[in-house]
């Protein structure tokens, strides 16, 4: 009896405790000395200044006159691009699986990216089958996408995310995410430049989820999810192949609001 | 009945009511996320100019990738409400780590800003050691300033 009360009274106390602090103790461990929020500042939509635009790509052309005889987006007669993803050759173990490196920075690459930046490049571990499917359909999905939304077609894109693989557990939880698989990115923002070198910034905010950002938001995530289709049953994790904010077509929810989290998920191989 | 059965049925209780509030909050999933209004933080309350309140609240939402907690505009036109926890989500963004006591509006009354912390970049050496880390050891150094707008909010 006595150990069986031993064994309960442990039990308690270790749910109870946890390496997540609560939302109570916000602010509590970091410094935040080292900026200051100025007197009168602007609202985010009054700044002028693109944000991380500080350069601009190496391998933009000078951007042309206007030329009558190009038809207007969406008429314009283009291929789907594949292979769009730097992917290097060596094969890395992770905790749970293999994985290959994206580097993002390559410039004759139409995929680039790199972490919470829309110009710093950078590299991010993939499961390969994530990365395979994502050189044959990941760009596809953004001229589709772009297509409808009425851009132009887009000749690269930067890819701002917020992370690929890690390893972390989530909160009183031993599920896996497909993060720790390296099977999912999570995407902020979209950056398409077209042949001119104009940038259009495709954002997955739920404030920005309205006209043709709402329709480009939509027609992403529902052309990755055909592209899985056939393997995935509704039911299974992740068998839309993405998750979004709740108001958005594919649905989602509140975790989602600032970004989609794209994935090559188990069901899919 | 004897103390020692008396406390170990007292125990016995406590445990399961403890494990049974163990949620596997996954980062994904299409029907998670959500929070009962007692699992959220008020923040600041704020008077519109154009009319209704804002509500900037924080709850820790068990982001896979480091940014444990996410912060909301949540919206009244009518005014003052009970339970603010309730209310729409308008706005929001996840962070690592953010300052409470940060949070000002601008003079014109159009945007609201405050300090955070976004989720450190592990280096590949790092990732690759395959070692979990709290939350609170896992945000950058450098501070950013985010902001959430205003406008266009019960007009």
């Amino acid at each position: 009896m006595a150990r069986l009360s031993g064994v309960l009274l442990f039990l308690f106390l270790a749910s109870c405790s946890s390496d997540f602090i609560g939302v109570e103790e916000l602010g509590i461990n970091s410094d935040f000395s080292d900026i200051e929020i100025e007197d009168d500042f602007e609202a985010p939509e009054d700044e002028n200044v693109p944000e991380e635009i500080s350069e601009v790509p190496e391998d933009v052309p000078e951007p042309l006159p206007p030329n009558p005889d190009i038809p207007m987006p969406g008429e314009y007669p283009f291929e789907y691009k594949v292979d769009t993803f730097f992917i290097q050759n060596t094969v890395f173990q992770l905790a749970h699986d293999r994985a290959v490196r994206w580097d993002g920075c390559q410039k004759s690459f139409s995929s680039q990216g790199g972490y919470n930046s829309d110009s710093r490049c950078g590299t991010g571990f993939l499961h390969p089958k994530f990365a395979e499917h994502l050189n044959s359909f990941f760009f596809r999905c953004v001229q589709d996408a772009a297509k409808l939304a009425g851009y132009p077609n887009p000749e690269y894109v930067f890819i701002r995310h917020l992370g690929t693989y890690n390893d972390r557990v989530a909160r009183n939880s031993t599920r896996l995410s497909n993060h720790a698989y390296a099977r999912a990115m999570d995407i902020a923002f979209l950056n398409l430049y077209d042949k001119e070198g104009t940038r259009i910034r495709v954002s997955t905010l739920l404030r920005d989820y309205k006209e043709d950002q709402a329709v480009f938001y939509d027609e992403f995530r529902d052309c990755w999810k055909e592209s899985i289709e056939n393997s995935c049953n509704p039911g299974q994790t992740e068998y839309k192949g993405s998750i979004g904010h709740r108001s958005s077509k594919l649905g989602g929810n509140s975790l989602h609001n600032d970004h989609i989290h794209l994935s090559f998920p188990l069901c899919a191989g | 009945m004897s103390m020692r059965r008396i406390i170990f049925f007292v125990i016995l209780f406590f445990s399961f009511f403890a494990l049974s509030h163990q949620e596997a909050i996954g980062h994904e999933g299409e029907s998670g996320g959500d929070s009962s209004s007692e699992d959220i933080r008020i923040l600041k309350e704020i008077n519109l100019v154009q009319g209704g309140k804002v509500y900037v609240t924080a709850r820790q939402a068990g982001h896979i990738l480091g940014q444990q907690f996410q912060v909301e505009v949540r919206v009244s036109c009518l005014g003052e409400v009970e339970r603010p926890g309730e209310l729409e989500v308008s706005d929001s963004f996840s962070v690592c780590d953010m300052d409470p006591d940060s949070l000002v509006v601008n003079r014109s009354g159009t945007a609201v800003a405050m300090k955070t912390k976004m989720a450190k970049v592990f280096s590949e050496t790092e990732l690759l050691s395959g070692e979990n880390r709290n939350f609170y050891e896992s945000c950058a150094s450098k501070t950013e300033i985010k902001k959430f707008s205003l406008r266009n909010l019960c007009q």
